[in-house]
């Protein structure tokens, strides 16, 4: 990659013509591009880049690997490409925009991300949102993770050469998608959250037709475990490949299903003071000892049947009332620091919410899942086979706007 | 390491006795320390930003590593921060005049008059009209702050800082350190070979905030193209779209007297 | 052939008449096998296992017509090619891999006297002009000056040679049982061929060689490159490989030349094992030709079946990785084989 304003490319050029410049340097940088891929190194390897557009990569994440053969020798993730350097925006804009930018972090599942910032800013106005608002936070941020994990299940399927799982996921998830909009009017982001409680109540016949899509991802669910779990190929293909010990998921602050498929039993929701209402249900945090591929599929796979479980215990129990508390017309939060993590389906998403009294934030550090989850693929993909780093990416599970925010 | 495996009834004891076993084991670098809810931050001296880390993934069990940022405590005057309400003044304070009550408005703007590297804002100027103090409630310790900064929790006497946040995977307590960096050369040692994760997380605060980590074994871009100058999340670097038009855009709406009392009803 | 046509159009052709008709069979035989399997397995049977519809608006009937239009915008496309591409390799690579395509429909019988060449050595024939098409493929991945391009069709030769021999070796039990390498003197003896004295008019292979059947199949869904053995081609590491510089009419010859092997290789495979256009039936309408107008739709039922069987595991499982298909190769299916081998020559030999 040559720099825009590099000497090599100005040195014959004009330098008062910017224009000009910028062109020379596109046009050596596409050169430098094409001398990459053609080069055939042999005795050092061979470079290959997996990306910026590349399928396996699902958006512009690029891994340049080295190769021997088909044995990596090192494989390093560069990213950026979609950087939208949301901590700074956050830096001039007022709390209630801030959940729009946030939204778009792991749009897959956008309300999760919605609510630990949310809660950070509720935090440090010292408010607490109704009960049926926490409720319905809950509900709504499981049927996200259900949208996003849905997908991986999916994924992993099509990133491993099957197809059809892919096609499955989108159908189901689609349903979920629907009963997200005509809750919050918003189908990929949301942006349902207020501070103090939610925008809206529940439209009518919401919950009946919620149960229906719970069972049609319960049916979803058992494919998965037909069509890849016990097919021998997808564990020919993932079962140990790319093992990370659990000290060493930890180490790479690795979290959510990443960690638990180390066998580390930690999960947010069961395991810090969230106003939300995980601890009122009865489920289950599923671990998984071997740290494979296969293992954070499989975790995965029961974390969505547990959301499942989690949704229908929801809507039974869902608490009338009102949906917002008293919070004044315009949102001043006062002067403190915040940290509030929830466990996103990506993994640990926190905001650490500095104010100093205004509008808007003094500075938010926004710690996104992927980034931590990402940052292990050099240690893990030494010395496996180029389809073991698309079985080892797909299986870590990222989003690219969650490590690039 | 110390026995927080019983600490569900009683948070803010398990936050205590971390505290008080981090302090042993730290000693005097410890400067400062506050247990916020659930939420430990302490601040520590930078040359002890190491055995800090090391301390808590050793002898505390906080193996989990969260994450590694920066500060910047310099004010702005672009930013949302400042502002008292949408339509865009920024309340004006005589500088040294607190007369009362050091609310958490006023300050950033005396300071904002202190501080002499950014351009004021347009609203600094033009707006005049002080917003009635508001519920805030009162700031951490305001005494101890220098001119010019919010420090924030557990303190802080310089503008930038670095902070660090590792959880205990089984005691599910969290510990934020800070370190205070000098003002001209930020500069601390580097965390990767304590927690291995530390390797980007320490890319990004250099790339962003212009941190060096001595002893980082790969100091290289990792958001931003490869020759791009300047740290992004510095308050002083100059976001363009706030120079071009500044917020919030549309300023042709009136104010509403008495517009921050309102409350609305819930529903 | 001249004599099928002869009370249909009163005379007997000559020799150059009969190339040519026999030419214009094969040459419409392909497009139009590639596009049927096109049509019906990888756009209508994939779109109802997927749970979606598929094209269904272009020529009215469930999107007929979509084949043929995704055929005619091919054509128009722009043929791309790389600056840093070695011109003519490039050029050529398609072609060599339709040809190969082309070569195998030569010896399939499609009914008593319809094969355009009855060779005496038809089934080695087949397997070996079927392997032409590696050398397309090698040219293809290696002229692109693509790095991916490159890896895929070094993938496709370790791939293509590796399962040439447990194709080879299936076909061996066929050949033994049958006492002939003449595909049409194979269909011969599966008419006459029975087990435990139950003459039912002739039996396929397939009862007896079941083993070699299935390890046919595997190896005719390496050959072809399809999952669960499309490593060469893999999307989402290679970005489809050895095709990825390819547009326009050449990435379709690809297509055609994959679809027109599923093809070929399903019409060998029910020949072989299946019987080919033979179903028991009487001999008088073996002699009085009747077989040569219902033959051709026997095989081509056969043959749809033998390709819904490589398309459903193509729709249904993920894909190998390259030493894990190695391994199958060398480990499993070859030592299958020649044990099977070995089982039909004693069989043969005893009765």
């Amino acid at each position: 990659m040559t720099s825009i304003l590099s000497p090599t490319t100005t040195a014959a050029l004009n330098p008062a013509n910017p224009t000009e410049l910028r062109q020379a340097a596109y046009i050596a940088q596409q050169a430098a591009d094409v001398r990459v891929n053609v080069e055939l190194e042999t005795d050092s390897g061979m470079t290959i880049n997996l990306g910026p557009q590349h399928p396996a990569t699902h958006g512009t994440l690029r891994i340049i690997a080295r190769l021997d053969g088909e044995q990596v020798i090192s494989c390093e993730p560069s990213m950026g490409y979609m950087h939208r350097g949301y901590e700074k925006l956050t830096e001039v804009r007022t709390y209630p925009q801030i959940t729009t930018l946030v939204n778009r972090i792991d749009w897959l599942s956008s309300f999760a991300n919605e609510v630990p910032f949310i809660l950070a800013a509720e935090q440090l106005m010292g408010i607490e949102a109704p009960p049926r608002a926490q409720w319905l936070r809950t509900l709504l941020f499981e049927m996200a993770r259900i949208a996003n994990v849905a997908l991986f299940l999916g994924d992993m399927g099509v990133q491993l050469g099957a197809v059809t799982p892919v096609f499955y996921a989108f159908r189901d998830r689609e349903h979920v998608l629907n009963q997200i909009e005509s809750a919050t009017g918003g189908r990929f982001h949301p942006n349902y959250d207020r501070i103090g409680g939610l925008k809206e109540d529940l439209p009518k016949g919401w919950i009946a037709e919620t149960r229906t899509v719970i069972e049609k991802v319960v049916n979803f669910c058992n494919q998965m475990d037909d069509l890849l779990v016990g097919n021998e190929i997808f564990g020919a293909r993932c079962r140990g490949v790319g093992v990370i010990p659990a000290e060493r998921a930890l180490d790479y602050g690795l979290s959510g299903a990443n960690a638990r498929a180390s066998g580390i039993d930690w999960d947010l929701r069961r395991d810090s003071e969230s106003p939300l209402v995980w601890n009122k249900l009865d489920w289950k945090v599923w671990t998984h000892p071997d740290g494979d591929s296969f293992a954070r599929y499989w975790v995965r796979l029961q974390e969505v049947r547990e959301s499942c479980k989690m949704i229908t215990q929801l809507l039974d129990g869902l608490p009338a009332g009102p949906i917002m508390a008293k919070v004044p017309r315009i949102i001043k939060v006062p002067a403190g620091e915040a940290w509030v993590s929830t466990e996103n389906p990506l993994g640990e998403m926190g905001y650490y919410v500095v104010s100093q009294g205004g509008l808007g934030p003094f500075r938010v550090k926004i710690r996104s899942a992927s980034f931590n989850n990402i940052s292990i693929v050099p240690w893990v993909t030494k010395g496996v086979f180029v389809p073991d780093i698309i079985t080892i990416l797909a299986s870590l599970y990222f989003i690219l706007g969650d490590i690039d925010r | 390491m110390a026995d927080l495996a019983t600490t569900e009834n009683a948070p803010d004891a398990a936050c205590a006795s971390l505290l008080a076993l981090f302090r042993a084991e730290m000693g005097a670098a410890v400067v400062g320390a506050e247990i916020q809810r659930h939420e430990i931050i302490v601040r520590v001296h930078r040359d002890a930003w190491v055995e800090a880390a090391t301390v808590a993934k050793r002898k505390l069990g906080l193996t989990y590593f969260c994450f590694i940022s920066g500060m910047d405590w310099l004010d702005n005057p672009t930013q949302t921060s400042r502002y008292e309400n949408v339509w865009g003044s920024v309340e004006e304070e005589v500088e040294g005049t607190e007369d009362g009550e050091p609310t958490a408005e006023g300050e950033p703007e005396a300071a904002a008059k202190l501080d002499p590297a950014p351009a004021a804002a347009p609203e600094a100027e033009a707006a005049a009209n002080p917003a009635p103090a508001s519920e805030a409630a009162p700031e951490p310790d305001p005494a101890s702050e220098p001119v010019g900064f919010r420090t924030g929790v557990a303190g802080g006497d310089s503008r930038f800082q670095v902070m660090m946040r590792v959880v205990s995977p089984t005691a599910h307590r969290g510990l934020t350190i800070k370190a205070d960096l000098d003002d001209t050369d930020p500069r601390v040692a580097t965390l990767s070979g304590v927690y291995a994760g530390a390797d980007w997380h320490e890319r990004e605060t250099w790339e962003m905030f212009g941190f060096w980590f001595d002893g980082h074994p790969n100091l290289i871009h990792i958001y931003l193209p490869h020759g791009f100058e300047g740290y992004p999340l510095r308050k002083d670097f100059p976001l363009l779209a706030r120079e071009v038009k500044p917020w919030p855009g549309l300023t042709n709406v009136e104010p509403i007297s008495g517009q921050a009392e309102e409350e609305v009803g819930a529903t | 052939m001249s004599t099928i046509l002869h009370p249909i159009m009163g005379f007997v052709l000559a020799y150059w008449q009969q190339q040519v008709i026999k030419l214009a069979a094969i040459l419409v035989a392909i497009p139009v096998g590639g596009l049927l399997l096109g049509y019906v397995f990888l756009m209508k049977m994939m779109a109802h296992m997927q749970s979606r519809l598929g094209p269904m608006e272009p020529g009215g009937f469930h999107g007929w017509f979509q084949n043929i239009g995704d055929a005619v915008k091919f054509i128009q496309k722009e043929d791309i090619i790389p600056a840093q591409a070695d011109k003519w390799v490039f050029s050529l690579a398609p072609y060599v891999v339709v040809m190969s395509t082309f070569l195998l429909y030569l010896v399939i019988p499609v009914g008593p006297d319809l094969v355009v060449s009855n060779l005496s050595v038809g089934v080695f024939y087949a397997l070996a002009v079927g392997s032409i098409g590696v050398l397309g493929v090698l040219m293809a991945g290696w002229s692109s000056a693509n790095k991916y391009s490159l890896m895929g069709s070094l993938r496709a030769a370790g791939q293509l040679i590796a399962y040439e021999l447990p194709l080879v070796l299936a076909v061996i039990g066929v050949v033994i049982q049958s006492g002939t390498m003449s595909m049409q003197g194979i269909v011969t003896a599966q008419q006459k061929f029975h087990i435990f004295g139950l003459n039912l008019g002739g039996m396929p292979f397939i009862v007896t060689q079941f083993p070699l059947f299935i390890i046919f199949m595997i190896a005719a869904q390496a050959e072809l490159t399809q999952p669960p053995f499309d490593m060469p081609v893999a999307e989402s590491e290679l970005v489809t490989g050895y095709m990825t510089e390819y547009s326009g009419f050449r990435f379709l010859s690809f297509f055609l030349g994959e679809m027109g092997s599923a093809f070929a290789l399903s019409a060998i495979a029910a020949t072989l094992f299946l019987g080919g256009w033979y179903l028991p039936m009487p001999q008088s309408w073996i002699n009085n030709n009747f077989a040569d107008y219902i033959g051709p739709v026997i095989l081509l039922t056969k043959v749809m079946f033998m390709a819904f069987l490589i398309f459903w595991i193509r729709f249904t499982y993920p894909r190998f990785r390259e030493d894990q298909l190695q391994a199958i190769a060398w480990k499993y299916l070859i030592p299958i084989s020649l044990l099977w081998i070995m089982v039909t020559a004693i069989l043969k030999v005893a009765f």
